[in-house]
């Protein structure tokens, strides 16, 4: 299987592994640590998103009554399960305080009307109700009305009702802002006109009042004032507004000039009618466009806007319009009008208020139709212009709503009309300094609701909306600048403002920061009192989880700012609301979280980790501190990434993994002790059968590669942001990674090896696939070891290395990291070897024994090599199905190895028992029914062992004078390969005839000398072999040459052969050469030399040079074998004629 | 004859060489393992680990060398690869005076982390830099011996990575000091009979022939015991290479 498909389907396993529920394998598996990889893992990642999940979910979700809860939002006692009661925060006082109490409150500010006086002037202005709107049959309600809002007792009411009808009816005025008019008629020769206005009450029409003349232009714009005194009855008067064209007193010369400009016939014949009545007058005369006539009962108390047509007599010709602003007023002394109305509003909202269905918060700003009356009333009658009664309303409505909480959209709609007003005050105005004391007035409602902002459910849109309308407000507000002698923020409201010194001026933009980091700070104190564990002696896994809950609060209060608050602040006074918060949180959770970690992480004791021989599993109770742990690292982590996407600043916090480093020690350190753990249990679980028909290893081997795969995901989620502490960290993990293979490996075979221990010892040995298995399993996890360990990220952190160091650094730490891996996929490898070794091993018995019988007894009635080659038949095809091709391979070698060693017992044995040649001729064949078997697996056998043993066979297998020829041919093999020769060669010429062999012995050349002299009386003796054959053909002899080493023979004999000895091709004919010595008997040896019959047909008629050896020892197996045939004679006699002449 | 694979085992220890920074911990490793001298000046990241293969007195280990950041900041990073040590390298600078007072942190450090018991663990002193000259040189051979007596460390040596001198020395050293040690072990362990502490790792001579490490088993008939690297870690395919030898070797035997 090749690699890559092998991860493949690995990942599709461990996918479905995921789908499905855990099985009850797993279940077993897990049992034994609590699941400790899950957690530390993917579960653990799971569970803490869960958290913030379910922190998130109230915040967003529980949609409480709204109806129920809108009433005044700011001190409402926060009720939301998040915010537990906090008592400090209620100081806002009692709403339901005594209305009386009120009106004391609301005139208590330094102002010196009376309300009677008010009142007075407010049933004056009933009875002289000015205005179209009929109120005359109002009268008595608006009065009934009023006593009621200003709470007169009626005898006093009726009192001041005389008075006030008594008094003369106010002067009222009419004002008009001539706007503009459109489309006029023309009355110029030009085609265009000069107009002008006239003003005039019909009743006073000698009182007339005019406008500036636009000149030539039929769309003019005046936008001018004027003010009319209305004397008397002003319901019956009736403005009448003429347009007039203007013609100047022109002479008629220059009239007449302007004969150019004329236009059309039409305009000609004005100017001729202009010309002539300037000729005959000689005075102009202005002409009249158009006129409207307007009755003053048309106009609303309010005043009006309005076009009017422009009429002329009765023509219904359209002589253009007109755009006339028309409002009437009273004459008053400004200041007390403005302070009339002050109070009056007061009084108008408290009474509102009090009568009013709805809370006070809800109020829209519209009064009751009764009180809008008086209010115009009083607004006009008292000449007061929208400023004026926007201050007034501003003043107001600031002081009812420090005890009455007034919706803020109120005082944005004041502000939008004051706002563009205010540059123009003058510094020292009454208005600015009303103004100011307002702003001073809500200021602190404001900064509340910013503060408080974390009281009520985001779900809530109100508080959107109030805080919505708080920024508009400040935004608005701190445009201009604080004068001097207003005091925005007296210390005794503003102690949460932050003053480091007394003389810091406070501004509007500290101050929303002072709040919203206040408002932040309270929170955070609350919760990080609330949330505290009574006891004072919690324990660290106590604090651990405290914090965790500490801060998934406050990702979940962030995430809120995110999502509700900061697009408003940022948008309406550019503040990056969110940012603020957690660079507030950076520093005091770093404080609270540091000491807290880093006390936790003291805490923590070592464990006990094994070495690397495993001689014992530490226990592995107790060890559930450190999931904790990293579920804070992953919130913290999680954490700091939110803030950096937030703030551009450096945070505090950023550093926080730094506390962790013994904690992570400490968890690899767990890790690898539940992972050991694991592994064991994982093996004992394992039933070694296959995990399902595609693969070929079991559940042990997939449990082994998932721990890997949580500690991978560990690592991952880690993701320790210091490259060289990175490093560092994989190179534990890389180190224990492959332990944890050794491990493996070492259990496996343990495993596997009880299964035969189990049985009975003499039971033959029967390769089952958990064999196979185990070999499998345990090369699986070593190749799933590098890739694995790549998917760690060492590479990129190596690279990572190389870019924060120097290169030479990243090589070397690389080059460590590669170091461990390869020792591990060495010595896991050797495992897997000494593994097959056993196997091999353990087969090696039954092998035995076949091979032995078989070889014993007659080999047709043997059925001995018949269950030899079922037995290897059957294991090596289990091993072949069942392993890979590199294992199979291995135990292949194995086997062989095996094999060739018991042949070798088997035949040192048999020797020694001077077993009779036919014993190892079996013993050959079987040899080569094995070979074949083994050619069967398709797998190339090892030709060193087999040629060896086959050759050693071979000659077990001869009789003695087939082992002797045997040993002649391998003279001769050894003569053609000799280069020289010390001891001289020999010449020779061959023929064969139809039955005999014609033998010339030519010469020798460089014989060895013998003699003293330095010379040697040599001759040669030729001898056929082997002898058996060649019985009675006798050895030819030639004569003796006297002193010469290079010796003339030329000699030629004729040996009669028959035919079956002419046609043995491996026939030999042995040379020897001897020097005859003088006086003794025997000849001294020099050397000798072969030929077989084959070549001398190969080479007939030709010299055949030929050079002379020795026989020596050589390792020559032939040898050896008839050295063993001890008690054959012609063995013996044969090895000993052998070293006399190797020692001659 | 029937055993025919001689039990070639490297025994493989475990090296862990300590110090103050920048005091020649890395070049003392790179010129035992590799035999070269580093000019660049470089700080070791947390740590690194080689192996090495050497005969000593006839037998063959394995060293498996991690070699530790001096650094303070590395300290969480580094105590780790402690435990299971059967060596530990003192080093100092002789050109660094505070090098030689930090040695005794380094040991407690050491003897924390690693769990093992003072008295019966070989720590070697090794003084790197001998290459300097005589007029910068704060420490002398025999206040260092006086350390040594009060520490009772038995080994102390002299080296230079510079000029090759004693570096191997210093690894045998040790290695000799550790034989020694767990022979004196063993031999208690032999007196005081079966009462035999079965929770607690032993150490024993025996207990490591097959390990982390590459050469941890070479139970192949690896017969030349020249201690050529290559040989230690021998690949597969010549593992069986080599064990097809075996059959053969009787024939040596024969003589005519």
């Amino acid at each position: 299987m090749d690699e890559e498909q092998m991860w493949k389907g690995f990942f599709v396993k461990l996918h479905e592994l995921k789908m499905n529920p855990p099985t009850e394998h797993e279940h077993q598996l897990q049992d034994g640590d609590d699941g400790f990889f899950e957690k530390f893992g993917s579960l653990l990642r799971q569970k803490s998103q869960l958290n913030e999940n379910i922190l998130k979910t109230p915040l967003s979700t529980s949609k409480e009554d709204i109806q129920t809860e809108e009433i005044d939002l700011i001190i409402e006692k926060p009720n939301h399960a998040e915010y537990p009661s906090i008592d400090t925060f209620e100081e806002e006082s009692d709403l339901q305080s005594d209305t009386n109490d009120i009106s004391d409150a609301v005139f208590d500010s330094g102002t010196v009307m009376n309300v009677e006086d008010l009142y007075e002037e407010i049933l004056f202005e009933i009875y002289n109700n000015i205005g179209c709107e009929n109120n005359e049959g109002r009268i008595e309600s608006l009065v009934g009305f009023v006593q009621d809002a200003f709470k007169i007792p009626n005898s006093t009411h009726l009192e001041i009702c005389d008075v006030a009808r008594r008094k003369e009816p106010p002067n009222v005025r009419l004002n008009i802002e001539i706007i503009k008019a459109e489309n006029l008629l023309s009355k110029d020769s030009n085609g265009l006109s000069d107009p002008f206005v006239t003003l005039y009450l019909e009743s006073k029409n000698s009182h007339r009042y005019n406008s500036s003349v636009k000149p030539a232009t039929l769309n003019p714009i005046w936008e001018e004032h004027f003010s009319l005194p209305i004397a008397e009855n002003p319901r019956e008067e009736v403005l009448i507004v003429e347009v007039w064209d203007f013609d100047a007193a022109e002479t008629v010369k220059e009239k007449v000039n302007k004969i150019m400009d004329v236009k059309g016939v039409k305009g000609l014949s004005k100017l001729m009618k202009e010309i002539a009545v300037t000729a005959s007058s000689g005075k102009h005369d202005n002409e009249l466009i158009g006129r409207a006539a307007i009755t003053l009962k048309s106009i609303p108390v309010c005043g009006l806007t309005v076009w009017y047509n422009l009429e002329k007599g009765n023509k219904a010709r359209s002589r253009g319009s007109i755009l006339v602003n028309l409002t009437l007023s009273a004459e008053k002394n400004k200041s007390v009008a403005v302070q009339e109305h002050k109070n009056l509003l007061k009084l108008l909202l408290m009474y509102e208020l009090e009568t009013s269905q709805v809370a006070y918060f809800w109020w829209s700003g519209k009064f009751s139709s009764n009180a809008e009356i008086i209010r115009s009333q009083h607004a006009v009658q008292s000449g007061l212009s929208p400023v004026d009664c926007a201050i007034s309303q501003w003043h107001a409505y600031s002081i009812i709503h420090e005890t009455h909480k007034l919706n803020f959209s109120l005082f944005n709609s004041i502000l939008d009309i004051l706002t563009p007003v205010i540059s123009c005050m003058q510094k020292d105005s009454e208005d600015l300094a009303t103004y100011w004391d307002g702003v001073r007035r809500i200021l602190p409602s404001c900064f509340a609701v910013i503060r408080k902002i974390r009281y009520k459910n985001v779900s809530d849109l109100n508080v959107t909306r109030a805080v919505s309308e708080v920024l508009d407000i400040l935004g608005k507000v701190k445009v201009y600048e604080v004068p001097v002698t207003v005091d925005l923020f007296p210390t005794s409201v503003y102690g949460w403002i932050h003053r480091d010194d007394a003389n810091k001026i406070c501004n509007i933009d500290s101050a929303i920061i002072d709040a919203i980091n206040t408002g932040t700070k309270e929170w955070l104190e609350h919760i990080v009192e609330g949330s505290k564990y009574s006891s004072d002696n919690e324990t660290d896994e106590e604090k651990l989880q405290y914090i965790i809950k500490l801060i998934q609060m406050i990702r979940s209060d962030l995430q809120r700012a995110m999502e509700y608050f900061d697009k408003l602040f940022y948008h309406k006074i550019q503040l990056n609301y969110s940012a603020i918060l957690y660079l507030l949180y950076d520093s005091k959770l770093t404080d609270i979280c540091k000491s807290i970690v880093k006390d936790v992480c003291n805490n923590i004791k070592r464990l006990d980790v094994p070495d690397d021989q495993f001689e014992y599993l530490p226990k592995i109770d107790n060890l559930n501190m450190g999931t904790t742990l990293f579920e804070l690292y992953l919130v913290l982590k999680r954490y700091v990434q939110l803030g950096e996407s937030l703030c551009t600043d450096e945070l505090e916090m950023s550093g926080f993994y730094q506390w962790f480093e013994t904690g992570v020690t400490h968890w690899l350190d767990i890790s690898i002790i539940k992972a050991l753990n694991r592994i064991q249990k994982a093996i004992d679980l394992d039933q070694l059968v296959a995990v399902d028909e595609t693969v070929k290893y079991s559940s042990s081997a997939v449990d082994t590669l998932s721990i890997f795969y949580q500690i991978k995901i560990f690592w991952q989620q880690l993701d320790w942001p210091e490259v060289e502490g990175s490093y560092t960290f994989i190179a534990k993990i890389v180190n224990d990674l492959c332990r944890c293979c050794i491990f493996y490996a070492q259990r496996m075979s343990q495993r596997v090896e009880k299964l035969t221990k189990l049985g009975d010892n003499n039971k033959m040995f029967i390769l089952s696939e958990e064999w196979c298995l185990a070999i499998n399993n345990m090369d699986y996890i070593r190749q799933s070891l590098p890739s694995f360990i790549k998917e760690l990220g060492i590479d990129n952190v190596i690279q990572k290395l190389g870019e924060y160091r120097t290169n030479l650094e990243a090589d070397r730490c690389s080059s460590t990291i590669h170091a461990v891996i390869e020792n591990a996929l060495d010595t896991e490898r050797n495992q897997i070897v000494e593994l097959i070794e056993i196997v091999a091993h353990k087969m090696a018995p039954p092998m035995k024994l076949y091979l032995a019988e078989g070889a014993e007894v007659l080999h047709k009635d043997s059925n001995s090599m018949d269950q030899l080659m079922m037995y290897l038949e059957s294991s090596l095809d289990t091993l072949y199905n069942t392993l890979n091709e590199v294992n199979f391979g291995r135990i292949l070698e194995s086997i062989w190895s095996e094999l060739s060693i018991i042949l070798y017992d088997l035949i040192q044995s048999n020797l020694d028992k001077r077993r009779p040649p036919a014993y190892f001729k079996n013993l050959k064949e079987t040899l080569q029914t094995m070979i074949y078997c083994f050619k069967m697996g398709n797998v190339e056998t090892d030709v060193d062992i087999l040629s060896t043993i086959k050759i050693r066979l071979d000659a077990y297998a001869l009789e003695t004078a087939d082992l002797i020829h045997q040993y002649y041919i391998e003279r001769l093999e050894y003569q053609k390969n000799q280069p020289l020769s010390p001891f001289g060669q020999l010449t020779i010429r061959a023929e064969f005839t139809d039955s005999s062999l014609l033998l010339t012995i030519l010469n020798a050349r460089n014989l060895l000398p013998m003699d003293s002299n330095g010379l040697v009386d040599s001759f040669i003796k030729a001898s056929f072999m082997p002898t058996i054959r060649f019985n009675g053909v006798s050895p030819v002899k030639t004569a003796v040459h006297h002193k010469n080493c290079f010796p003339l023979y030329d000699q030629e004999f004729c040996i009669i052969l028959n035919e079956q000895q002419l046609a043995a091709g491996d026939s030999l004919i042995l040379f020897s050469v001897k020097d005859k010595d003088l006086f003794g008997m025997s000849s001294q040896y020099i050397g000798e030399c072969y030929i077989s019959f084959t070549d001398l047909r190969e080479s007939e008629g030709e010299q055949i040079i030929m050079n002379l050896s020795r026989p020596e020892y050589t390792d020559s197996d032939t040898l050896r074998a008839l050295e063993f045939r001890q008690g054959d004679k012609q063995a013996k006699d044969f090895i000993k004629k052998l070293k006399n002449k190797s020692y001659s | 004859m029937t055993n025919m694979r001689p039990p070639q085992k490297s025994k493989l220890l475990k090296v862990v060489i300590l110090g103050d920074g920048g005091v020649g911990k890395s070049a003392l490793l790179t010129r035992f393992v590799s035999n070269r001298y580093e000019e660049n000046n470089f700080h070791t990241i947390g740590v690194e680990f080689m192996n090495k293969d050497i005969v000593v007195d006839g037998e063959r280990y394995t060293l498996q060398i991690w070699d530790t950041a001096g650094q303070e900041r590395f300290r969480a990073l580094r105590t780790p690869f402690y435990r299971g040590s059967d060596i530990c390298l003192l080093c100092y600078a002789l050109d660094d005076r505070d090098s030689l007072r930090g040695l005794g942190l380094w040991r407690n450090e050491f003897l924390n982390y690693a769990d093992v018991e003072a008295d019966k663990f070989p720590f070697i002193v090794v003084g790197n830099k001998s290459d300097i000259q005589p007029h910068k040189r704060q420490v002398s051979y025999e206040s260092v011996q006086q350390w040594c007596a009060e520490q009772q460390i038995a080994s102390h040596i002299e080296t230079s990575s510079k000029a090759a001198m004693n570096v191997s020395d210093a690894f045998v050293l040790g290695l000799r000091q550790w034989k020694h040690l767990e022979c004196v072990a063993e031999a208690e362990l032999r007196h005081n009979g079966d009462t035999i502490d079965l929770t607690r790792p032993i150490r024993l001579v025996q207990r490591r022939l097959c390990c982390t490490g590459g050469g941890g088993i070479n139970k192949d008939g690896d017969g030349d015991g020249d201690g050529d690297d290559a040989a230690m870690r021998t690949p597969s395919k010549k593992l069986f290479g080599q064990k097809r030898s075996a059959p053969k070797a009787p024939a040596t035997n024969y003589r005519l």
